[in-house]
Formats: C-alpha cells, structure tokens, sequence
C-alpha cells in the first residue's frame, strides 16, 4: 500500500515538472517577440535591450529554466507583460471561480451519468434503455462551444432567464445570501451546459459496464440468496463496476483544460481559462504559463484523489504486488 | 419435498428458438440426495436454475415447480425472495466468477446472515467463523478477497454461504468441475458431510457420472432435455438401459476415470 502511494506521489511530481517543462519551452519557441509586442517599434535597440535585461530574457535558458522551476513551485508568477500587476495577485480571485464550475460540472454529470446508466442496464430492451442511449448519443456528440452559445442565445439574450455574461452581477448585490444566490445564478447555464454534454458518455460507458456485470456468475448468485433488487444492483454490481468507473473519471479529468478555456470564454467568467486565453492572445507567456500551470495543478490533485478513491473502490490494487512489479 | 411436473423450458432469441428442458417430472423428498448427469448443453442447469426461477428473462417456461403447496414458478416476488437461500440455496462453481470480486469473503458470508437472518454484525461475524471453520477453512480467510483464494478455498466458501440458512435443499450446479482431481475429492466430501450433518437435501448437477453416482441415492440421467433414465446409482451403472448413460460410462472408463 506505501509502495503504491510513493508510486503515485513519484508519478505526480514527475507530472508536474513535465507540465512546467512544457510551459517553459513551448511559449519560447511560439512566434512572436515579447518585447516588440509590448514596447512601442519605434524605441531604440538599447531600450529593448533593457527591456529584456528587466525581464531576465537575456540569461542564459538552462539558468532561466531553474529560476522558472523555483518560481512555479512557490507559486512566485513575476509581473504580468500586460497588466504590470503580479499575475498570482490576477489568478487568485480566479481559481475559485474555476474550481467551483469545473467541480460541479464534473461532479454533476459524472452522478448523473452514472445513474442513468445504471437505471439503462436494469432492464435490456426497455423505454429507459432506449431513453438513455439516445439522448446520450446525442449529449456527447454536440460540440461544446455551439451548444453553450445557442443556450446564452435563447436562455439569456431571447428569453433573458440568465445572465449574459460574467460570474457576479454589477453592482455586486449586498448580504452574503443575496451574493452566493448571485453567484449561483451565473453559474447556472455555464455549468448546466457542461453537464448537458458531459453526462451522455458517462451515461453510455456506466451502461455497457453494468449490462457486462449484471451477466456475471456473481449476479446470479446474489439473487439467488433472495436480496432486494436493489442491493443486487448497488452492493453487488455497481460495487464491482465502480473501479472502471472511476477510471474514466481520471481520464476525463484533463478535460478540466479545454472546458475551462471555452466555457469561460463564451460565458465571460472571470476564471483561469479566460485568463488563459487572454493571456495567450496578448503574448504574456509568464501569465498564459501561470494559468497554464495553475490547471495543470488542478488536474493533478484531482487525478490523485481519485487515485486514493481507485484504491479505495478495488481491492486488487491494495495488494501492488503484482508480477513483475 | 419440491415435485418438478411436466417442466419445459425455451430459450427464444430474435433468430431461433431453443429447447433445454423437455416435459420433465421429478420429485426431490426432503433429506434426499438425487443427481442429474449428462452431456453439457443437455438442459440441466436450466432444470434446476428453474427451481430457483433464476432461469433469463428470454426463457419461456411452461409446467409446474410445486414447493409445499405453492408454484415457484408463478409464485409472487415476496414469497420467491423469502424462499431463495432460506428453503433452497445455491452452489455454483466457485472458481469461475461466483463471488463477488470487490467484496471480502466475510463480507459476503455475513451479508446473507444479516440480510436473510437478521443477525447483527457481531454475531454474523462469530457465525462466519463458524461456517468457514465447517468447510474447512481458517476463520482469518474472513478477512480476504476472492482474488487472494485458490479454486478449491474459493469453492469452499462458496459451500459455507450457502449452507449459511441452513436450507431444506442445496442445489449444487458442477461444484467440484473446475477443480483439479484432488481438490475435487475433498470439495466433494466437504459438501457431503455439510449435508448429512444438517440434514440437508442435495441437488447435485455433473457431467462425471462416476462421482455422482458415488454421492447419490437417486441418479436421474438428462439427455437433449428429457430424463431418460431413473433410479439408484447402482442399478444405472449396474446394467444401464439407455444409449446416453451407456456413452457416458464408457467415456469414463476409455480414459481410465475414477469409476
């Protein structure tokens, strides 16, 4: 079990300094100079050349690499090119909001997902079978940015049950109640949508998984001593699915980036991805890294709590003695 | 005593449609151990899958399952769920896939107690011990998953569940066939003695009609879903009447079998 988990710990740090390896060099070698892109063409080469010097982009790489790997680790972002502010000062008040949309959204369709699944394997050939499947065919197959702008176009500006933009209302309303329903309000649609296209995939993959172990030896078994439905199906079944399940759910997980990026940005949430992309558009590579590192983060915490959940769900894994290990 | 009358089993898919069980009456008297032999695919399993109606919903089944005055197989879910494990319970090849792989041995043991008798988590932990200690296993295997058992340990538990109601009826569906020849002689006595200690009826389905037949008081011979042929095993193997048993002797002594 240690072993495992210093497997797991080795993994997610070697995760990271590739994540942070990536940042680095990919925005070096993308076109486009910083320096010309913020300072004015018409400054004389000695000033762009102290504009770099102010920067640190006229050290060697290696040692610009080393400074970078120390500053990501204690979260030490610098300035960003385009706002001159700190950008960890930017990100903070963003993370939050990433959090709490990407969370629900993962939580709610993977729950959803999952039940209907589970109810869709219940009895092959049913109407909640073919429900199931049909509308989870289509869930999946919709591309993310056309749904969430035909939904902004008809919930929010048609029929104006949503806000249009942003994560809080202008002004901000007083009382702390007032304000999280306000907050709530705005997520609505962006996380709604999510879960509108992420349950399908949930829903069909849960449902192949338990039409597979409802035929198995132990099903029959369970029934045959005479148990509920119900515990058939969950303590049983369900229970036996669950590791697969959660294995998806570890793939699905760096989803969290390109969600994060387009449903803030058609939404105009003031969260990581929008600023990622904002970044990335103005080439302020040490924001658009930060942004990027940030969700690199998250994906990698989450992926480890559900690796501990994984552990949990199946018991094989405990053990980590497998041959040849 | 459960009187099986006049049963016919169909299996129905979209393209053909399949006969298992043919018109088969059988009467199983309590405290008796009666065994069905024959070829694989000969309807056995779904006889006595029918007993326990676990047979898939695609199977038609026409005839009676009578159990102290009541139709199993139009019996109501309540009196079904109530009957399953606590008047006949069920014996499947453990090695194969028949527990379930996340849940502990003692999990799995304890839940019919607690579930089916009412038994708190306390006791259904004593009695676990108990049961695994009859079939010959040590208490501690409690503590272990299906993953970590060989065959034959996984069988036994699969025997300590299932006496874990004390039944009227233990239905056996090939419990010894994936076993090696060892293992398989001491599985079979351990389910043996479970069963004439308690007093038990057993069900015993098996192609190996040598060791059936040793089990057995009242052997019934299946072939292409009907009972062929009847009686106590030593009259069968004495002087066979149908062409099936013939085969099915002669197949064992050819390779020199445990006969």
């Amino acid at each position: 079990m240690r072993s495992y988990w210093i497997r797991r710990a080795i993994g997610a740090a070697a995760v990271l300094l590739l994540v942070i390896a990536a940042n680095f060099f990919l925005f070096r070698i993308m076109p486009g100079d910083v320096v010309s892109s913020i300072v004015d063409p018409r400054f004389s080469p000695e000033a762009k050349e102290r504009m770099r010097e102010v920067f640190g982009l006229d050290q060697p790489l290696l040692r610009q690499f080393v400074i970078y790997v120390r500053r990501m680790l204690t979260f030490d972002f610098g300035i960003s090119f385009l706002s001159q502010r700190p950008i960890w000062d930017e990100l903070r008040s963003r993370v939050p909001n990433t959090i709490a949309l990407l969370g629900s959204a993962l939580l709610i369709s993977s729950a959803l997902g999952t039940w209907l699944g589970v109810q869709a394997a219940r009895k092959r050939g049913g109407i909640t079978e073919k429900v199931v499947l049909i509308s989870g065919s289509i869930s999946f197959s919709f591309p993310s940015f056309f749904v969430q702008l035909v939904l902004l176009l008809f919930l929010a500006y048609t029929l104006p049950v949503f806000p249009l933009r942003g994560s809080v209302s202008i002004p901000v309303p007083q009382g702390a109640i007032d304000r999280m329903l306000d907050y709530i309000w705005h997520l609505l649609l962006p996380a709604g949508s999510l879960v509108l296209l992420g349950f399908g995939s949930w829903a069909i993959y849960v449902r192949n998984l338990m039409v597979k172990t409802l035929g198995e030896d132990f099903i029959l078994l369970a029934r045959a001593k005479g148990f509920s439905e119900s515990r058939v199906l969950w303590n049983h079944a369900f229970r036996s699915a669950l590791p697969p399940i959660l294995t998806i759910f570890l793939l699905a997980l760096p989803g969290i980036v390109s969600g994060a990026v387009i449903t803030e940005t058609v939404f105009s949430l003031h969260g990581v991805g929008k600023y990622l992309l904002d970044s990335i558009m103005g080439h302020d590579y040490p924001a658009a890294g930060a942004a990027f590192y940030i969700l690199g983060l998250l994906t990698i915490i989450s992926n480890l709590a559900a690796d501990a959940a994984y552990a949990i769900a199946d018991p094989r894994i405990k053990v980590g003695r497998r041959a040849g290990m | 005593m459960i009187a099986v009358r006049n049963l016919s089993v169909t299996y129905r898919t979209a393209a053909r449609s399949v006969q298992a069980v043919t018109d088969v009456s059988l009467d199983l008297p309590k405290g008796s151990i009666t065994a069905i032999v024959g070829e694989s695919g000969g309807g056995k399993s779904s006889l006595v899958y029918g007993i326990l109606r676990l047979l898939p919903p695609q199977a038609k089944v026409s005839g009676s399952i009578i159990y102290d005055g009541t139709d199993i197989l139009s019996a109501k879910e309540s009196w079904l769920r109530d009957f399953r494990w606590k008047k006949a319970a069920l014996v499947t090849q453990g090695a194969m896939n028949s527990l379930t792989p996340v849940l502990t041995v003692g999990y799995q043991i304890g839940e019919v107690l607690r579930i089916r008798l009412g038994l708190s988590r306390k006791e259904a932990d004593k009695r676990t011990a108990e049961l695994l200690g009859m079939t010959n296993l040590s208490p501690e295997y409690a503590k272990r998953y299906p993953h970590e058992l060989s065959g034959g340990q996984k069988q036994r538990v699969v025997i300590a569940m299932a006496v874990a109601c004390s039944p009227e009826l233990l239905i056996a569906d090939e419990p010894t066939s994936a076993l090696d020849v060892i293992t398989q002689a001491e599985v079979a006595a351990t389910l043996l003695d479970m069963v004439r200690e308690k007093g038990m009826g057993l069900l015993l389905v098996s192609h190996d009609l040598p060791l059936a037949a040793s089990l057995c008081e009242n052997l019934a011979v299946m072939h292409k879903g009907r009972i062929v042929e009847t009686g106590p095993p030593e009259k069968i193997l004495g002087s066979p009447s149908h062409p099936h048993t013939k085969e099915l002797l002669s197949a064992f002594s050819l390779i020199g079998g445990p006969g």
